[in-house]
């Protein structure tokens, strides 16, 4: 018998997630779909998204527009769909950036001790201090309402997390008999870092990422709510629950409400998966 | 000329959340020469692991000197404290956490033969190092949590040969291991030390191994070295309160032997508060006013013997003891 | 040779895993006479603690006892919880291995003390303080008045230990389990505890099972022994015989292992990376390690086969072993 194909292995072990971790597998289940739905989602809508029929607003959900029109008249499902594109790429870009950038300052302030290490320590402590969407707010409005900006800002904000859990895990492994035994051994401090240190200290910081991507969603979905964010009529689940709003006291409840559901359901889904990245990463797993 | 000379070494540690500050080894005298094994026996708190922290540089002594072949080894910065570092290496007390968890035997291994070795070889020293401590090539691509307690520390020691260093040093190596691992591990340190010529400074508290490993043997009580001997000296007849106690708390799996009742008194001392004169008075038998006015300096006693002990010739010897029902 | 005090007789301790019902405690049977220290030693993980465990109906469901344990005329394992709580702590009780982790928290030493009186008798507070501090004194423990104030966080590991000793025999048992007692102590330490153990185990008159791994522990306090292999006693017997004649294999094996002496360090290239290799279904659980095994062991489980009058081995060729033929 020679050894597992590769495709075999990743079979057994997705059959190990849904026996053990059967939320994990959902979640991952789940982004799997919205993924889908977000890259190919433009080209399979009926309608397009911006294209407003002033004619047909605010229908309610029928056969010919599932999820009912909105005050201008464009199809609600199509611009759900449409949105999910241009929330999950705001979300995943944030947070990718927010962990690039996080990472290496948290490596290094835990690696060398002193004063520097402190004082970037004490920086993302004071940063994280403030209220972010009240910083999210200022810094958009500063650098001008454009989706990269958004993006950048809530990368800024949210990277502290990152430093912080890069910090500590960094501390706490330079004290394990293996990294000081790599270090004897005569690695160089930057070898240490890279072959010991980080993927040992990775696994916690990609648990993270998917739950913070649900919080950099929902972060997004409130600066647009708030007009602060995306600019209408780009679609975006939080700019489109603002103009849905005022709808709901009236009755006409599906203009706010399936881009509300969609955030709800993605950002679960991204918090579900951080589950089975926990179970993934696990060396105990296997 | 001795391979390696530690002259008067102190270092202090902080105490967290507090002002306090703990000093963890005073005034640490001793040397080892090529090819001998020292062993260090102490307890918990007496400052044996911090010497070997300080050996292999892992940690910086407040004062006091270590030297190599004579030149300063606390001196040496970036690369020329590199190349120093293959020389001494050691093997740590747990076997679990003392290796990388993602690497394989085979990549742990390479490691050190690729920094100091010849890296076209690398494969084939593998193959020699498994064979060096007794390991079965199958353990190569394994992982190490698949391997047994006792092959964990046999690869930790395989990685520390394969850096060819001239001391080794083991902190207590198999206090986490059961009855037949360590036997394993004894055997192969002492084959080793025949076949390569290696100085080995053994830290434990198991007088048991220490026994048929070492050849000198340095006591340690709270931060302070309280007698040096060659190791059938000391247990034959040890010259200080603490090594008689340390020996009479030994059991080999002997029945019929008469019980060994020298024991000290009370707990040990905290280490933020030592008190001034000897550390043992609070828990010595033999303790008299003496004692207590300033800690006894390491005196000679004899050929190769030191004690710390204003009293040392006094310590009854193990077998003049009543039988004990 | 008196009655004995307890008496144990087929214990078996079942626990479900992934791959069925596995027996840690197997067939273990043996009697604990009066004021004696009765030994049981063996290697991690052969099943001492779960044996001490099932002794203390400590085992929970769906992990199953069975056997019988007598004590005094009593069949223990047979009855509910509510008769085993006025047993434990009062006639039977347990030394766990770590003091300082079995010690609750939150609670003074004294609190704790007064507690383990008050839950077998009714005492005034006058008495059960005075009681308390005359078992800490006795544990050697110096001021023992601050000690009854002491939180466990505040001892160190000897004097925690101390403070369960205590615990354990301030209402005078009859029957002491201690597994381990000094595990994880210094050995200075350790031989204090362990000589208080003695003198109290004679000055109190009761009875202890004392559980180690270290047969030099056992050696120096224990007049008898049980051995231990894969959750059975494979040998028993007075310590001085076993030790210096063992009547099994593995006790022999155990005993060279031990004593690092440096013959047998030097000779010795015993494959020690064993792989847990099944040991024949009907067999002798040990015969995949005996250097002496022959094809009646792999086909036959042996019994318990008498030493003499106080001792026994489960060896086909107990005693003798070093003269059976090999058959391989």
């Amino acid at each position: 018998m020679g050894p597992e194909s590769r495709l075999h292995q990743i079979l057994r072990t997705l059959g190990r997630l849904f026996r053990r971790r059967p939320a994990g597998a959902i979640g991952l289940c789940a982004v799997t779909i919205i993924a889908i739905v977000a890259i190919i989602g433009v080209w399979i809508v009926p309608y397009g998204p911006t294209d407003a029929n002033p004619a047909a607003q605010l229908e309610p959900p029928g056969p010919s527009h599932w999820f009912g029109t909105d005050v201008s008249g464009m199809d609600v499902f199509s611009r759900v769909v449409a949105a999910a594109r241009n929330d999950l790429a705001i979300g995943v870009a944030a947070t990718l950036l927010a962990l690039a950038i996080g990472t290496p300052l948290g490596i290094v302030s835990g690696y060398v001790r002193g004063w520097h290490s402190e004082l970037i320590s004490r920086g993302a402590d004071i940063l994280q201090a403030f209220p972010i969407f009240i910083l999210a707010m200022a810094l958009v409005a500063l650098l001008g309402q454009k989706i990269t900006n958004v993006i950048l800002v809530i990368a800024f904000l949210t990277s502290p997390i990152y430093l912080r859990l890069m910090r500590g895990q960094t501390y706490a492994l330079r004290q394990t008999p293996f990294v000081e035994a790599g270090i004897v051994v005569g690695n160089a401090p930057r070898r240490i870092i890279s072959r010991y240190i980080f993927p040992m200290a990775i696994p916690p910081a990609l648990t993270q990422v998917s739950v913070n991507v649900g919080i950099a969603i929902l972060l997004t979905a409130g600066l647009s709510f708030v007009g602060a964010g995306v600019r209408v009529p780009t679609p975006e689940w939080g700019s489109m629950i603002s103009i849905g709003a005022p709808e709901m006291i009236t009755g006409q409840w599906w203009v706010a409400t399936f881009p509300g559901l969609a955030i709800v359901v993605t950002v679960l889904s991204f918090s579900l998966l951080g589950r089975a990245i926990e179970f993934l990463t696990d060396p105990r797993q296997r | 000329m001795p391979l390696i000379t530690v002259e008067h070494l102190v270092k202090t540690f902080p105490v967290p959340h507090s002002r306090d500050t703990v000093k963890a080894i005073s005034d640490i005298t001793f040397s080892i020469e090529q090819g001998e094994t020292l062993a260090l026996i102490g307890e918990s708190g007496s400052g044996k692991t911090t010497v070997a922290r300080c050996l292999v540089r892992l940690i910086t002594p407040d004062s006091g000197r270590i030297a190599y072949r004579g030149s300063d080894l606390l001196a040496l910065r970036g690369a020329e404290l590199t190349t120093l570092r293959r020389r001494i290496q050691i093997v740590f007390q747990d076997p679990g956490t003392s290796l990388h968890p993602r690497m394989t035997v085979r990549a742990t291994l390479r490691e050190p033969i690729l920094l100091w070795g010849n890296g076209r070889r690398a494969d084939a020293r593998v193959r020699e190092l498994l064979e060096m401590v007794h390991l079965n090539r199958s353990v190569i691509d394994k992982y190490p949590h698949q391997l047994s307690a006792g092959q964990q520390q046999q690869v930790s020691l395989a990685r520390a040969l394969a850096a060819e260093p001239e001391l080794v040093i083991l902190d207590e190596p198999t206090s986490a291991l059961d009855p037949n691992s360590r036997l394993e591990i004894i055997n192969l340190l002492v084959n080793l030390q025949r076949s390569l010529g290696i100085a080995l400074l053994f830290i434990s508290h198991d007088l048991t191994v220490v026994r048929s490993l070492a050849a000198r043997v340095a006591v340690m009580y709270l931060s302070k070295i309280v007698e040096t001997a060659r190791t059938e000296a000391i247990f034959e007849r040890p010259l200080h309160p603490y090594s008689r106690a340390l020996i009479a708390s030994v059991f080999p799996p002997e029945p019929g032997r008469r019980r060994d009742t020298f024991r000290l008194r009370g707990e040990i001392p905290s280490a933020i508060d030592l008190p001034t004169g000897c550390f043992l008075y609070s828990r010595c038998p033999m303790g008299v006013s003496r004692c207590t006015v300033a800690h006894p300096p390491l005196f000679d006693i004899g050929p190769g013997r030191a004690s710390a002990c204003y009293r040392a010739e006094e310590v009854p010897p193990p077998e003049q003891l009543p039988l004990h029902v | 040779m008196s009655e004995p005090v307890l008496t144990l007789k087929v214990i078996r301790t079942v626990f479900q895993s992934d791959d069925g019902p596995v027996p840690i405690v197997d067939n273990v049977s043996f009697a604990l006479f009066p004021g004696e220290m009765f030994g049981i030693v063996g290697e991690s993980g052969v099943g001492k603690t779960t044996l001490a465990l099932s002794l203390l109906n400590l085992i929970r469901p769906p992990a199953r006892v069975t056997g019988e344990v007598w004590y005094r005329g009593t069949e223990l394992l047979s009855q509910p919880d509510h008769v085993w709580r006025r047993f434990l702590g009062d006639e039977i009780s347990f030394i766990p291995s770590s003091g300082k982790a079995a010690l609750n928290p939150v609670f003074t030493v004294g609190q704790q003390l007064i507690d383990m009186i008050r839950a077998h008798r009714p005492a005034g507070d006058r008495e059960a303080y005075q009681t308390s501090v005359e078992m800490l004194s006795r544990v050697g423990l110096s001021d023992p008045d601050r000690r009854m104030r002491s939180y466990p966080h505040e001892l160190s590991g000897g004097m925690a230990q101390r403070v369960a000793i205590a615990i354990a025999l301030v209402n005078r048992p009859r029957v002491v389990i201690a597994d381990e007692p000094t595990g994880g102590l210094d050995v200075t330490i350790q031989a204090q505890i362990l000589d208080l153990m003695k003198e109290l185990n004679t000055t109190l008159d009761y009875s202890t099972i004392l559980i180690s791994r270290d047969l030099g522990i056992i050696a120096n306090y224990c007049a008898r022994v049980g051995v231990m292999f894969r959750g059975r006693v494979i040998e028993l017997g007075p310590l001085t015989q076993v030790y210096a004649r063992p009547g099994h294999p593995y006790t022999e094996a155990l005993l060279e292992a031990f004593s690092l002496r440096r013959e047998r360090v030097l000779r010795s290239r015993q494959a020690t990376s064993v792989a847990l290799v099944e040991p024949p279904p009907h067999g002798c659980p040990y015969e995949p390690r005996c250097p002496y095994s022959t094809s009646r062991c792999v086909e036959e489980d042996p019994g318990p086969n008498a030493l003499g009058p106080d001792q026994w081995a489960r060896c086909h060729y107990a005693g003798r072993f070093r003269l059976a033929p090999d058959h391989g």
